[in-house]
């Protein structure tokens, strides 16, 4: 299964390199767009010393978190994005007649090429900030892997939980959910003690794109404690299973209204 | 192999106003309405049989189709596949069974061909022999091979649906649902794709569920029919039967010297000369084909005689012009 899902990813960057000029637009703008949100601490921080406790190369290593989850949740799970056009466009009938999971096929369908740029940056300044905070030992380099896997697993949920309400309220193949869900992540940039508490609430545990980034960042330099890290991956593997939940509550709404 | 009892399917469906008000208005008060797509269908399909399912555009072909391969849930009544509810028989029985609906493609629309024959050898867990031999068979029948190497997007629609057809013949399914293969194709994809499909039925004795619009489609893969109109099934038979219940005037053409006026003993029927070629069109209730055969023996010194099979298309436009329900 893991076998084919990667020889389909392979194929999708195989196909997308036949057009070498909207390959590297593609790379460059994912690069562009992540460094220039980059600029914004580093302009902030040439005026402010110090936001909250916070240092500057903390927030980088918060994006860099982020950069990585949504990357990666772009290479490998660009499929989620493509699912309300397929249930629109009478597609999803094919996925529902093949004896294999219809998630692993939503998930093994496409890839986001902007994805690789995004992770690539994010990939390249982790470690750098790492080294500069003083993290990149063994035990802070066990303790990121651990964290982007489960950011990973945390934003393909929250992706596939927003997608998920095409089944239900299907508006010509968009729904506007899942953009909202991804606009609200992007507060979750930046230090939780800096918004009020119902905010804070809100970007933990109803968008939880605090634990995609800024809890892991927290972990890392000590401010809350190591083992809050299970709570990390209780939170990612509580949310991919409500995810999936209501994405095979959504195909059975399919299956007993669709025409 | 097909049982359906009283199935029925009713959606709702959204009632809009027209227009941007209507539109307007929906957004806080929707209305909903109770469409109904299949009306208590009952019929049976045996196995190795191929059987077309005929109707207009909303008779409800589709919504039957779905509800045989599980995507749609019937509102009430009961329908077996192979002795089990298709809602209920997951991928087991989903492994057994092919479906191609001709407006939409199962083949991954990015990656070439052959990686979409791969990534089902791989998905329906084949072995490397069975493979082999279905491939090697689809790829001859229906000339694959310049196509399997190129994405499935930038094939023309008749590669793509010959390329699809190849697609579901992989794993050996029992029984195929096939919904409108060969719209908007040309005659020539036509005819090797219904080639294919009677030879596939034939040897490998692989069900055929059909619908189509296309009446040679139907008569040249299947042996017996359905019609549905308005979600009812309005025949269930053999084609063959269906053509000669629905059809009122046959015809025979004859060629040669007339010796004697034909018109004296056929009253009834019409006469249209065309050269050494007489047409005699007859109506089916007044004369037997044998008593129009004795006239035209005695009338006529035959050099060549044919009877003309009745025309599927004039069948199904009297059948939905309502003339002699059944």
């Amino acid at each position: 299964m893991i076998r084919i899902f990667l020889s389909m990813k392979a194929q999708y960057i195989k196909t997308e390199m036949e057009y070498a000029a909207n390959f590297w637009m593609m790379l460059l703008s994912g690069v562009l767009s992540r460094v220039v949100s980059m600029a914004a601490p580093f302009v902030i921080y040439s005026n402010i010393p110090d936001i909250a406790g916070w240092q500057k190369d903390e927030i980088y290593l918060i994006l860099s978190f982020l950069f990585i989850a949504e990357g990666l949740c772009s290479v490998l799970f660009e499929g989620i994005w493509q699912m309300p056009g397929m249930v629109f466009a009478g597609e999803f009938d094919c996925i529902l007649s093949r004896p294999v999971s219809p998630l692993f096929q939503v998930l093994s369908y496409g890839m986001g090429l902007q994805g690789i740029s995004v992770f690539l940056v994010g990939a390249v300044s982790m470690p750098v900030f790492l080294r500069r905070l003083g993290l990149l030992h063994s035990w802070g380099v066990v303790m990121s892997l651990f964290l982007i896997l489960c950011g990973t697993v945390l934003c393909m949920s929250i992706y596939l939980l927003g997608n998920s309400v095409v089944f239900w309220f299907d508006a010509g193949g968009r729904t506007a959910l899942p953009y909202t869900l991804s606009q609200l992540g992007q507060y979750a940039r930046y230090p939780l003690e800096l918004y009020p508490g119902v905010v804070r609430f809100l970007l933990l545990f109803l968008v939880p794109y605090g634990f995609i980034c800024v809890v892991p960042v927290e972990i890392l330099r000590g401010s809350v404690a190591w083992p809050w890290c299970l709570g990390v991956a209780g939170m990612s593997a509580g949310f991919f299973l409500l995810a999936r939940a209501v994405f095979c509550r959504g195909i059975r709404h399919y299956e007993s209204v669709g025409m | 192999m097909i049982e359906a009892r009283e199935l029925r399917k009713v959606y709702k469906v959204n009632h809009k106003q027209p227009g941007l008000k209507g539109a307007f208005a929906n957004l806080f008060h929707a209305e909903w309405e109770q469409k109904v797509a299949v009306d208590g269908l009952s019929f049976q399909m045996e196995q190795g049989r191929a059987l077309a399912c005929i109707g207009e555009n909303g008779a409800g072909k589709s919504t039957l189709i779905k509800m045989m391969i599980g995507i749609l849930t019937p509102t009430a009544g009961e329908i077996r596949v192979f002795g089990t509810d298709p809602r209920r028989g997951g991928r087991g029985y989903l492994r057994r069974i092919g479906v191609v609906f001709g407006q939409k493609t199962n083949l991954w629309t990015d990656i070439p061909v052959i990686e979409s024959y791969q990534a089902v050898k791989t998905l329906y867990r084949l072995d490397e022999g069975m493979f082999r031999k279905n491939y090697d068979r689809v790829v001859e029948l229906l000339a694959l091979q310049p196509l399997l190497s190129v994405p499935a997007r930038k094939l023309s629609l008749g590669q793509r649906m010959r390329a699809d057809i190849g697609m579901v013949f992989l794993h050996s399914p029992e029984l195929l649902f096939l919904d409108e293969p060969t719209i908007g194709l040309d005659i020539n994809v036509k005819h090797t794709i219904r080639t294919f499909l009677r030879q596939m039925n034939e040897e490998t004795g692989t069900g055929i569920f059909l619908t189509s619009h296309d009446l040679d489609d139907i008569d040249e893969i299947c042996d017996d029919a359905i019609v549905l109109s308005g979600g009812r099934l309005i025949y269930d038979g053999t084609l063959d039967q269906l053509k000669h219940r629905f059809v009122q005037d046959k015809m025979i053409q004859v060629t040669g010297k007339q010796e004697r006026d034909i018109r004296s003993l056929l009253p009834l029927a019409r006469i249209i000369m065309e050269g050494r070629v007489v047409k005699i069109v007859y109506p089916v209730r007044e004369y037997s084909s044998a008593e129009v055969l004795a006239a035209v023996s005695g009338c006529f010194a035959i050099e060549d005689i044919t009877i003309e099979e009745p025309d599927i298309d004039e069948v199904v436009s009297r059948i939905f012009a309502g003339e002699g329900m059944l």
